[in-house]
């Protein structure tokens, strides 16, 4: 139950995350996908073959007890967290600056 | 019996008078009939005379009218088909056959058209070459090719040869020469050309074989036109890419996202679920199941003992991690982050 939690609360993270990286590559995206389709073929079979080398991880991973793989969740959730906090703060604090020094008004 | 004498007498004198009128009729018959009936001049192997105008010729010649014969000799034509093509040699001979005269010719002879039934063939490349082999005898060959519209052809082949005018020399009586016409001539021919079902059968498939690789070459052009020419919006298909954000995936963040996947499959392991392996085997075409270690060590009599192992180890990580947190923490609220805290390269 609470390896769960923890999951879903970290797959959350995952996704703001993914969401902002995204954003970022939105126009990237539109320029391979409308001008090098041949190439977007080529990143999803990149993909899909990672994706199947990942499918026997849960597999691996349940060699490790219950109560480690809990704990070990816990950790990687805690610190995935401060890192994504402490980032965006200091990225927000860099984007104030640059705001303050943009003098339009 | 004076009488039956004389009646045997009178008849056997009448008998023998019978027989000499007789065999004087038939040696006058044969012998007007040699070299100057024209009507007996055969032409060689299949070959038939041709026009009228070919046999005789009126020569005005010191101050008399004389006419000369000579006719057209045309030995079987040698005929070399392949499929609508054919390559046609004449030879042959112009005799005068009335005296010894000597006849040359300075235009040659030439083929000037040919068919078989109702399919006109068009004449190439004709070559001529003739000699005069003695007095009264001029020899010719011709050869030529045809090229018919259609490919498979039986039936007899219909030519029509013609000498143009050349130079004709009276050798008994003068030097000097006259030039006259020899007129023309017709040959025919049996023309065979009906392939065999075998040799049909491979000249269709040569054919489709040329025909597939035309029609390859022109698939390849066309695509490579349609290609260059599309102008419809390029569709690739993102729809199996994983996205771990909320808008639908795209090829780069997919792939700048991959130690993002990385770490939500990881977090996914720990906190899910296994489910068993089944490992295909190879030859019996059966696969063999292998349980997960919760199955086998987790649950059941070894629970209590892989409970009490895990918490020992546990409380160990959860020792020193707390500690490290500790620290990182009291940085943060020190405003003293280091770029490790931050993993500082992004």
């Amino acid at each position: 139950m609470i390896g769960q939690l923890l999951s879903g609360l970290f797959n959350l993270i995952m996704t703001l995350a993914g969401t902002i990286l995204q954003v970022i590559l939105l126009p990237l995206n539109a320029l391979f996908t409308g001008v090098f389709p041949d190439l977007t073929t080529w990143i999803n079979s990149v993909v899909s073959g990672f994706n199947t080398i990942m499918s026997g991880l849960p597999y691996a991973v349940s060699i490790i007890p219950p109560v480690i793989r809990t704990t070990i969740l816990i950790i990687l959730t805690t610190e995935i967290a401060l890192i994504v906090i402490l980032r965006s703060t200091k990225l927000t604090s860099k984007l104030w600056k640059i705001i303050q020094k943009i003098k339009i008004w | 019996m004076t009488s039956h004498r004389r009646s045997i007498l009178s008849y056997g004198v009448l008998s023998l008078f019978s027989i000499f009128f007789l065999s004087l009729f038939c040696f006058r018959g044969s012998a007007s009939a040699i070299g100057y009936d024209i009507s007996s001049f055969g032409l060689n192997g299949q070959a038939t005379y041709g026009a009228a105008n070919a046999w005789y010729n009126n020569l005005s010649y010191s101050g008399r009218n004389m006419y000369s014969v000579w006719r057209w000799e045309v030995r079987t034509p040698s005929i070399t088909t392949q499929g609508k093509y054919a390559t046609i040699n004449i030879s042959g001979s112009l005799r005068f056959p009335l005296a010894s005269y000597r006849v040359t010719t300075s235009q040659g002879f030439s083929v000037t058209q040919c068919a078989v039934g109702s399919s006109a063939a068009t004449l190439s490349n004709t070559r001529t070459s003739w000699s005069l082999a003695q007095d009264g005898v001029l020899n010719y060959t011709v050869s030529t090719s045809a090229e018919f519209s259609a490919q498979s052809l039986t039936g007899q082949l219909f030519c029509t040869m013609t000498s143009n005018a050349g130079t004709y020399v009276l050798t008994n009586f003068s030097q000097a020469s006259q030039a006259i016409s020899f007129g023309t001539t017709n040959f025919t021919a049996e023309w065979n050309n009906t392939l065999s079902e075998e040799l049909l059968q491979q000249q269709i498939n040569q054919n489709q074989t040329i025909i597939n690789q035309n029609q390859q070459i022109i698939n390849q052009g066309k695509a490579t036109q349609d290609y260059l020419t599309d102008d419809t919006p390029p569709d690739p298909d993102t729809d199996n890419l994983p996205s771990v954000g909320l808008l639908p995936a795209g090829p780069i963040d997919s792939l700048l996202g991959l130690p993002l996947t990385l770490m939500t499959n990881i977090s996914s392991a720990l906190g899910g679920s296994c489910s068993g392996l089944n490992i295909p085997l190879p030859f019996i075409n059966e696969n063999l199941p292998i349980p997960c270690f919760d199955t086998i060590f987790y649950s059941g009599d070894f629970a209590p003992l892989a409970t009490i192992l895990g918490t020992a180890a546990s409380a160990v990580i959860l020792f020193y991690w707390l500690k490290h947190l500790y620290k990182k923490v009291d940085r943060a609220v020190s405003m003293e982050t280091t770029d490790e805290d931050e993993w500082g390269v992004l």
